[in-house]
């Protein structure tokens, strides 16, 4: 079996992509891995979904049937219930799936296999190992698709979306959530998902607080909350000891980069997603990547939007081969900027339109800063925005794109930075 | 019926004993507490099958701990449990502490530890790339080496049901049954059960059985905590064995490669008066980390992908096993097995069926007894071939249920149908490592739940993590309706 | 009085103050837009949210269906439509976008479901 393009992963990013790269004329297999089209939107049940591309506030399940619909009108094969096992230096992919033990040449290569969820390991939180310790998309999964309660009483650790989320759908079917703490001195997830989520029900935010035991051998039987610095050093003698059979944690995601790092992909240190450009080119030739695999998108709106520039741009590879190994510049960035995607600029063909850049920072920015792209002669963009805050990804257009300019004059180097009042 | 023998717990003492007289003409009964085999220190240590050069020469330690060594190369081979001889080394961080090295070269020889050796800086650092610089030498063990203590605890379990000894799962010792001052049985949660010999193997609880058959009441089992880290193997690849000097607390701090390559760093050793403080603490992590940076600097906390505790089971006053057959008639008395514990389990089994021939106890080797397990081979682990002919004659090995650690449902159901089978999570998790990658279960484990339900027959809110009340889920979300 | 809210209507959730007198509104401060203030008389006088359950499915490949009310509905009423949502059951096969209650509370606004359930496989 051979395809221009194989897309792993059927969520927001690999449907988009997959779409994208049978409009622009590739033979398309999309490969996943549960057993339904979607990703993990079908059990985010919530709406705030869609405002940007559909202008609705549509439920994840629904913003995840547009696009299912998309892909059913089209010729493009779907595997369902197959596991990439391993892709080949050159790009063949083995697939494993009830069907058997199958390999697949591809062309080019997409990978959206999405994110993962911060676990408890990660936090190192003393105690014990009981049951009852759930990230919040596990307990996510639990209510809205197995239909399975988790626990009756809950500490949420993490103010994070999904468990503020978590925290209203736990209360409307019964449950009661006695506390969400916070480590940070601020909120993490969206403040509308505070006020709907947490205010309205009168759940309790504790911001520098964090969870310092976990106690209960069997099942969890309360954890101990202690007030943290700006270091996230506990005060012990303010430890506050809270009864609860569950723990969910909401302290975020990660992009999944066991099949990435497999083939040699080479990935960012600080995010942990794959290098990309910004066709989502990744460093191993005909891989792109997409989505909240490269890097934890805020809204699912971009994700579809990078699904869709990754899975043209793998489409336009598969056809061409030849050209994609152009020389390409490398990004930098300064503080208080974390992240900055694509972390390379490709400067080959196709690249003129414009360009795109998705930043984060890592302490919040209250009052206006002001973000520039500049080389060591030339400031290429400069726009103030009133606020910078590390939930918030900021999304940075600039059209024309730069890059005619920097082939005639290639930049010795390439730097974002931003100016505020620390 | 009355057994020929019956042994208290399933940890790898008692399980390596087991199969030991399974070998021959003996009936055996093992009762254990737990839902699963082995889930005491047998399932919380190092996972070193040690040198021997540690043990005071002339100790019992001394001499289990060495022939132990020895007997693991080709029990490992039988049981297909998962071994590396990798060599250990004790690195002196001084001058000072090259003494040390010199007096543990001498105590190893006494022992008779193979092919110790002296290295000295530069060959200390030449083999151990990442040694802490301070290092000034060290002591090379070619004998050391590393197991899956879990597979190997369970795997000698399952070889000595296969060949005749019964199991018996949750069942808890509550006395011993007497006949004209002789041990002659248990009485426990599930019953009276009769045997010609009754064996405590009871790890940490193991001083309490012995007091209630009249021996020993002035020994006592102080429990150590040890609480350790796990390094992810993505992250640090450290390929060695590695020990400070040892103190009077101990071997000390370590860090070691484990069989599946990810970092173990610890133990910590303290002393602890409860014989359930199985929970690690912020000052005993922090000095795990603190000690394993000592030796080998160049790593991360945020690399940390697991913790846990551990308690050794310290027999008090003399800190050596205790080993004795017919002290009390009808009693075998396996007591204070603590490191070296795993390292000489496979020599105090035959060091107690040596004391029972010496009691006149007749052994005569089973015509049909199987010293070979059957490996139940994960998918992962098949080439592309046989992985094609599984998947045919199986699809459930077609559906991968734990991403990280690429375990099907075909590896999960042969589990749940084995010969010991699975009954909860952890048990599932300890026999395919499923759920122990980076995820640790958050894709896994729903899944899991449905399989052991669906499987076992039994509700998915009692299904559970580890027996007991640690259920998954208390119940459905549209409950009054749900149809099973 | 004052009352202190966030705005809902964007990521950026400005701090609005809302003076009223008894139900009259007086001034809106803190937003940065005009959406701030129409979302500062609405959530004052009657704050809505779409809601959004579960409701349960017999004969489906899975047991329940994710539904959401075609309206922001009145917040006070929130726990009234969980209420209903508990009690009611759909037969599979469920389409998108069907309707599980047609205007429940007599408010025009009905529940409607946002994802599918196929007919569980009948062996023969």
């Amino acid at each position: 079996m051979r395809y221009d393009v194989v897309v792993i992963g059927a969520g927001p990013a690999g449907m988009a992509a997959a779409i994208a790269a049978y409009d622009e004329g590739a033979t398309v297999l999309l490969l996943e891995r549960n057993s339904e089209l979607g990703g993990i939107l079908p059990q985010c049940i919530h709406a705030g979904f869609g405002a940007r591309r559909f202008k609705k506030d549509l439920p994840g399940p629904l913003y995840a049937y547009y696009f299912v619909q998309e892909i059913e009108k089209r010729s493009i094969d779907v595997w369902l219930e197959s596991f990439v096992m391993d892709i080949s230096p050159s790009r063949r992919v083995t697939v494993l799936s009830t069907r058997g033990y199958e390999e697949v040449e591809a062309r080019s290569i997409v990978l959206a296999m999405g994110c993962r969820e911060r676990t408890r390991s990660q936090l190192n939180i003393p105690g014990t190992h009981p049951a009852g310790v759930y990230t919040a998309g596990t307990v996510q999964r639990m209510i809205n698709r197995e239909g399975w309660m988790p626990g009756k009483r809950f500490v949420i650790l993490g103010s994070g979306d999904i468990g503020m989320i978590m925290a209203r759908r736990i209360t409307l079917e019964g449950g009661e959530v006695v506390r969400v703490v916070e480590a940070l001195p601020y909120l993490t997830g969206l403040r509308r998902n505070y006020v709907q989520c947490l205010q309205d029900f009168g759940i309790p935010l504790f911001l520098s607080h964090t969870v310092t035991r976990i106690d209960g051998y069997e099942r969890v039987e309360g954890v101990e909350i202690s007030p943290v610095d700006e270091n996230f050093c506990a005060d012990k003698s303010k430890s506050e000891w809270v009864a609860c059979d569950t723990l969910l944690l909401s302290v975020g995601l990660i992009p999944e980069n066991e099949l990435s790092r497999r083939i040699g992909v080479v990935l960012d240190p600080v995010i942990g997603g794959p290098v990309v450009d910004q066709h989502g080119q990744t460093s191993v030739y005909g891989v792109f990547a997409a989505g909240n695999v490269v890097h934890i998108y805020d809204l699912v709106d971009d994700v579809s939007q990078d699904g869709e520039n990754a899975g043209r741009s793998a489409a336009r590879f598969a056809r061409s081969l030849a050209g994609w190994q152009e020389p390409s510049l490398s990004v930098h960035w300064r503080a208080p900027i974390r992240s900055v995607v694509p972390q390379r600029v490709f400067l080959g063909e196709g690249s003129e339109k414009s360009l795109s850049f998705f930043l984060r920072v890592s302490t919040p920015c209250e009052s206006s800063v002001t973000l520039r792209l500049k080389s060591e002669k030339r400031v290429f963009y400069e726009k103030r925005f009133p606020y910078a805050r590390p939930a918030e990804m900021i999304h940075v257009h600039i059209e024309p794109s730069p890059v005619s300019h920097w082939l005639q004059y290639p930049p010795k180097s390439l730097v974002w930075e931003m100016d505020y009042d620390a | 019926m009355v057994y020929d023998f019956l042994i208290i717990g399933s940890g790898i003492v008692g399980s390596l004993l087991g199969r030991e007289l399974a070998r021959h003409n003996k009936s055996v009964l093992m009762i254990e507490k737990h839902v699963d085999v082995g889930m005491g220190t047998s399932a919380a240590n190092s996972a070193i099958v040690h040198a021997g050069y540690d043990p005071q020469p002339g100790s019992f330690k001394a001499k289990l701990n060495v022939r132990g060594n020895a007997l693991w190369d080709h029990l490992a081979a039988e049981l297909f449990i998962p071994f590396r001889r990798t060599g250990s080394y004790v690195v002196a961080l001084s001058e000072e502490e090259k003494k040390t090295l010199e007096k543990l070269l001498e105590q190893g020889r006494q022992n008779g530890v193979p092919g110790l050796r002296l290295l000295s800086e530069e060959e200390t650092k030449q083999r151990l790339p990442g040694i802490s610089p301070q290092a000034r030498g060290s002591l090379f063990a070619p004998t050391a080496g590393i197991i899956d203590p879990f597979q190997a605890n369970f795997f000698a379990c399952e070889n000595a049901v296969v060949n005749g000894m019964k199991l018996l799962l949750e069942t808890r010792f509550e006395d011993f049954l007497w006949e004209e001052g002789k041990i002659c049985g248990v009485r426990t949660n599930r019953g009276d059960f009769y045997a010609r010999w009754v064996v405590n193997a009871a790890g940490i609880f193991a001083d309490e059985i012995m007091h209630k058959a009249g021996v020993h009441p002035d020994f006592h089992i102080v429990p150590r905590r040890g609480q350790y880290v796990v390094l992810d193997r993505n992250s640090f690849s450290w390929d060695k064995v590695v020990f400070p000097c040892p103190t009077e607390k101990g071997k000390g701090i370590l860090v070691t490669t484990t069989i599946h390559g990810n970092t173990l760093v610890g133990p910590t050793s303290e002393n602890v008066s409860d014989k359930f403080s199985l929970f690690t603490t912020e000052e005993g992590l922090r000095e795990a980390i603190q000690g394993g940076k000592r030796l080998v600097p160049g790593w991360d906390v945020r690399w940390i992908i697991a913790q846990y505790a551990g308690l050794r089971a310290t027999l008090m006053p003399t800190k050596d096993f205790l080993i004795e057959v017919g002290e009390v008639p009808g009693f075998i008395n396996i007591c204070g097995i603590d490191s070296p514990g795993y390292a000489s389990a496979p020599a105090i089994a035959e060091y107690v069926v040596e004391l029972l021939k010496e009691k006149g106890e007749n052994f005569e080797l089973k015509p049909d007894f199987n010293p070979i397990r059957e490996p139940r081979r994960l998918l992962k682990h098949l080439s592309p071939e046989e992985r094609r002919q599984r998947v045919a004659l199986s699809p459930a090995y077609g559906r991968i249920v734990c991403r990280c650690e690429e375990i099907t449902e075909g590896d999960i159901l042969a589990e749940i149908h084995g010969p010991i089978p699975a009954r909860t999570y952890d048990a599932l998790k300890r026999r395919t490592w499923l759920g122990t990658g980076r995820c640790q279960g958050g894709f896994d484990f729903p899944r899991v739940i449905e399989i052991l339900s669906r499987e076992t027959g039994v509700a998915v809110e009692e299904v559970t993590k580890k027996g007991g009340s640690s259920r998954f889920v208390f119940g459905s979300v549209r409950g009054e309706h749900h149809e099973v | 009085m004052m009352h202190e809210i966030y705005c809902l209507r964007c990521p950026r959730g400005c701090l609005l103050q809302v003076e009223m007198n008894g139900d009259v509104l007086i001034s809106v401060k803190g937003n940065s837009c005009r959406m701030g203030e129409e979302f500062a008389i609405q959530e004052v006088n009657d704050p809505r949210r779409l809601f959004t359950s579960l409701v349960r499915v017999t004969g489906g490949k899975t047991p329940l269906v994710p539904v959401v009310t075609s309206a922001p509905v009145p917040r006070r009423e929130i726990f009234e439509w969980a209420k209903l949502c508990r009690k009611l059951v759909v037969r599979a096969p469920v389409r998108v976008e069907e309707i599980v209650a047609q205007n429940p509370f007599g408010n025009g606004i009905d529940l409607v479901t946002t994802w599918f359930v196929e007919e569980e496989n009948v062996c023969h």
